[in-house]
């Protein structure tokens, strides 16, 4: 008998040697309890290896990066004691602060928009007419297993002086339009948003579309029956069913628009001037090439809380209320 | 779920205690010697020796004088480790602290690599090889650092410069011809006037890299015609004064004044300097404001079509100018063989290195055994870098200032060039880079 029992031997059915004599004098009350106890720390041995692994990459490094927040280092000399400062030049630096606000209207172009787009195309795919679409499944999904890098460099071509972009419009005749999209104030940063719609609406189609699968065909059969239309259809039965896939989906897009980076990176490095800085490359920027360690800790601090906060919002809307 | 969590707290208060009885940041490696002990040698090892180098210069320098040196010196191998600008000098002092640092390195910038003990001090190299010899005193004197470890122009050596860059003004001759101008112009006005005939015959006059932060040499280049070398190297190097200075207005007004006239390329903001230098070959342009390291791709494209000349002065006949810098090599603290690495540094500055230097574009420290080269464009260059140096009119790059100065006069230069911000809003938002970075200045 090892010492601690698997979970397959739960303590009631088969009881130790030694609990005999509990069973005959415990009260049932106090079994239960000793019985859920034992189970809860079998419980925990089973978590301990994710829960380790949690604390020592996720928990410990976000700390030591809290640590380091406080000092005036360059990352590589003997740090000095900076206390709130580097918070404080947060609030007061307004590069950085029009960074934070930059990703806040990412979200529009790497959150609301792909999740729309998403749903009008599973509307599409879903419902009585509903057929499997393969190839257009992996069409819509392909930006997502491209590397980001690889999509940044793609999208440059198209967005450059010679560029896709630009000879589509001059072959319409459109030649007053052209220009170098990435070094224009006005567009760089909606051209830098529609490449995170790109990216963003085939991952939250596969969402939906498997979301969409466990909507008994019955309903769909029981709405067509009482006459509902397509659209009726997706509203009243589809939608609902998908809550859950639209907060999941939410979540993973406010992330990546939160915490974009490589994207805007290769595309622009954060310019023209600061007109596509988001606060991950700013952070870069602050760690690496001014040898602001502590400043760029405190950003990404900062940064941290906020995208704790998106995503807390967005569990409390779209969470459990059944 | 609250035993859980409990547990949670738990490792994190672990983690935190872990991590808050650490001392201050940075404070675990062991430091490097930073300044030899005793009197060096110049004497190098007979046994084999393997060096890593580490560098970004792209120009084809650097292998020429690693096949030299080790040509000369069979038992020494050099591994060479090139990468990219922006990837070198944001890993650069993370590589020469870590236990693999290379033994020699290029620096670009300083940035906080002395200040952080990372380099070797060259002083007794420089008398045992004769270094202050070769090479005149502004030239050592660039590479030099005060003991602060941050401002530069005197005080102890930690890079030697083996080979140098000059900008200038690339022009294209075939359209100089085409809008009837007999020569390149001399002054500024006559500058102007060649733009404003560009413009008319619809071509680019000045093309401009401003993704790159080229804009701003244009800058610096009309203040050089005002403000003398020692008003903006003193800012250069962290010394002392400021950027609002009469020169510097004069050239941020002249670049937002192109701007509007429509003088740059159309789309500057957006064009880094590979763009600008391929569109200048293509004959798009009649200007480019370049350095000399650029010289074999423009020479490729336009062939006898390319000229060069130093910048065009305030008034005729006063003295020629421009910017230069120089590939120079330091030695790491951490380095295991320093006098093989020293040795590799004097090869760099011999004459049997000048042919490989000009051959990238460089203007090389020795020049008794160089060959006349066969480009048109490099031996403008070559007269160019002759003139400017016997005038004194050597310059630094605005963009060495500060270690973000770059990013900063890229990104303001972009504002500028857009209309968004003002001359007076861009020296300003510069001043304040420089500020953050010296604060004792």
């Amino acid at each position: 008998m090892p010492a601690v029992p698997t979970k397959a031997q739960a303590p009631e059915s088969v009881p130790a040697a030694g609990d005999t004599s509990r069973r005959r004098h415990g009260t049932k009350s106090r079994q239960t309890r000793s019985g859920r106890s034992r189970r809860n720390r079998v419980a925990y041995l089973y978590l301990a290896p994710p829960v380790g692994f949690y604390a020592i990459f996720m928990i410990y490094p976000w700390l030591h990066t809290l640590y380091i927040s406080f000092f005036d280092w360059d990352g590589i000399g003997i740090g000095t004691w900076a206390g709130l400062a580097n918070y404080t030049e947060i609030l007061h630096d307004q590069t950085l602060r029009s960074s934070i606000l930059h990703a806040f209207v990412l979200l529009i172009f790497f959150s609301a928009l792909p999740i729309a787009l998403a749903l009008a195309l599973t509307a599409l795919m879903t419902g009585t007419r509903k057929r499997s679409y393969p190839v257009s499944r992996t069409l819509l999904f392909l930006p997502q297993i491209l590397p980001a890098v690889a999509v940044g460099v793609a999208w440059r071509w198209i967005y450059g002086e010679q560029g896709l972009l630009n000879q589509i419009l001059g072959a319409v005749g459109l030649q007053g339009l052209t220009r170098t999209w990435l070094g224009d104030f006005t567009w760089a940063f909606p051209a830098v948003g529609i490449v995170g719609t790109w990216v963003g609406t085939g991952l939250c189609v596969v969402f939906f579309l498997a979301g969409a699968q466990k909507v008994p065909e019955e309903l769909y059969e029981a709405a067509q029956l009482d006459g509902a239309g397509h659209l009726q259809e997706f509203r009243s039965i589809t939608l609902p069913h998908l809550r859950r896939e639209i907060g999941v989906a939410a979540t993973v897009t406010t992330v990546a628009a939160l915490a974009s980076f490589d994207i805007v990176y290769v595309m622009t490095s954060g310019g023209p001037g600061t007109s596509t800085m988001v606060p991950c490359v700013l952070i870069y920027q602050l760690a690496f090439t001014a040898g602001k360690v502590g400043q760029a800790c405190a950003l990404a601090i900062v940064l941290s809380l906020i995208v704790f906060a998106a995503i807390a919002v967005i569990n409390r809307i779209s969470g459990e209320r059944e | 779920m609250s035993a859980l969590r409990r547990s949670a707290v738990a490792v994190a208060t672990l983690a935190a205690i872990g991590t808050f009885t650490a001392c201050s940041p940075g404070s675990g490696g062991a430091p490097a010697k930073a300044d030899p002990a005793g009197p060096v040698s110049t004497k190098i090892s007979a046994d084999p020796v393997t060096l890593t180098l580490a560098t970004s210069e792209a120009a084809g320098m650097t292998p020429k004088l690693i096949e030299g040196f080790t040509k000369a010196h069979p038992n020494i191998q050099v591994k060479l480790n090139q990468s990219s600008f922006d990837d070198y000098n944001k890993s650069i002092n993370l590589q020469l602290a870590s236990d693999t640092s290379p033994d020699l390195a290029l620096v670009n910038l300083y940035g906080t690599s002395v200040k952080d003990g990372l380099l070797l001090n060259l002083d007794s190299y420089v008398t045992a090889y004769g270094w202050d010899k070769k090479l005149s005193k502004p030239q050592l004197d660039a590479w030099r650092v005060q003991a602060n470890g941050m401002t530069q122009g005197g005080g102890k050596l930690y890079a030697l410069p083996g080979g140098f860059s000059i900008v200038g003004l690339y022009y294209n001759k075939a359209l100089l011809n085409q809008f009837g101008i007999s020569a390149p112009p001399a002054t500024l006005d006559e500058f102007d006037a060649d733009l404003a005939k560009a413009k008319t015959a619809g071509v680019t006059g000045l093309e401009v890299a401003a993704k790159s932060g080229h804009a701003a040499f244009n800058i610096q280049a009309v203040a050089e015609q005002y403000d003398s070398p020692e008003t903006l190297n003193n800012w250069i190097y962290g010394a002392s004064g400021t950027f609002d200075t009469p020169g510097v207005h004069k050239g941020v007004e002249a670049l937002a004044r192109w701007a509007k006239a429509g003088y740059l390329n159309k789309s500057a903001t957006g064009t880094d300097l590979n763009g600008a230098v391929s569109d200048f070959g293509k004959g798009k342009a009649l200007f480019l404001h370049d350095g000399s390291w650029d010289s074999g791709a423009i020479g490729k494209a336009l062939g006898d079509k390319a000229g060069f000349v130093p910048y065009p002065t305030a008034a005729a006949g006063d003295k020629a100018n421009g910017m230069s810098g120089g590939v120079a090599y330091a030695v790491s603290a951490r380095s295991k063989h320093p006098t093989e690495a020293a040795a590799f540094l004097d090869y760099m500055v011999s004459a049997q290195a000048g042919d490989g230097v000009l051959g990238a574009g460089f203007l090389p420290v020795d020049t008794s055994n160089v060959t006349t080269p066969d480009s048109p464009v490099m031996a403008d260059i070559v007269k160019a870098w002759t003139t400017v140096q016997k005038a004194g009119g050597i310059y630094g790059f605005f963009a060495g200032a500060s270690p973000t100065m770059n990013d900063t006069l890229t990104q303001t230069t972009q504002e500028l060039i857009a209309g968004r911000i003002t001359p007076d809003k861009l020296i300003e938002l510069v001043q304040a880079d420089w500020a953050k970075a010296h604060p004792g200045a």
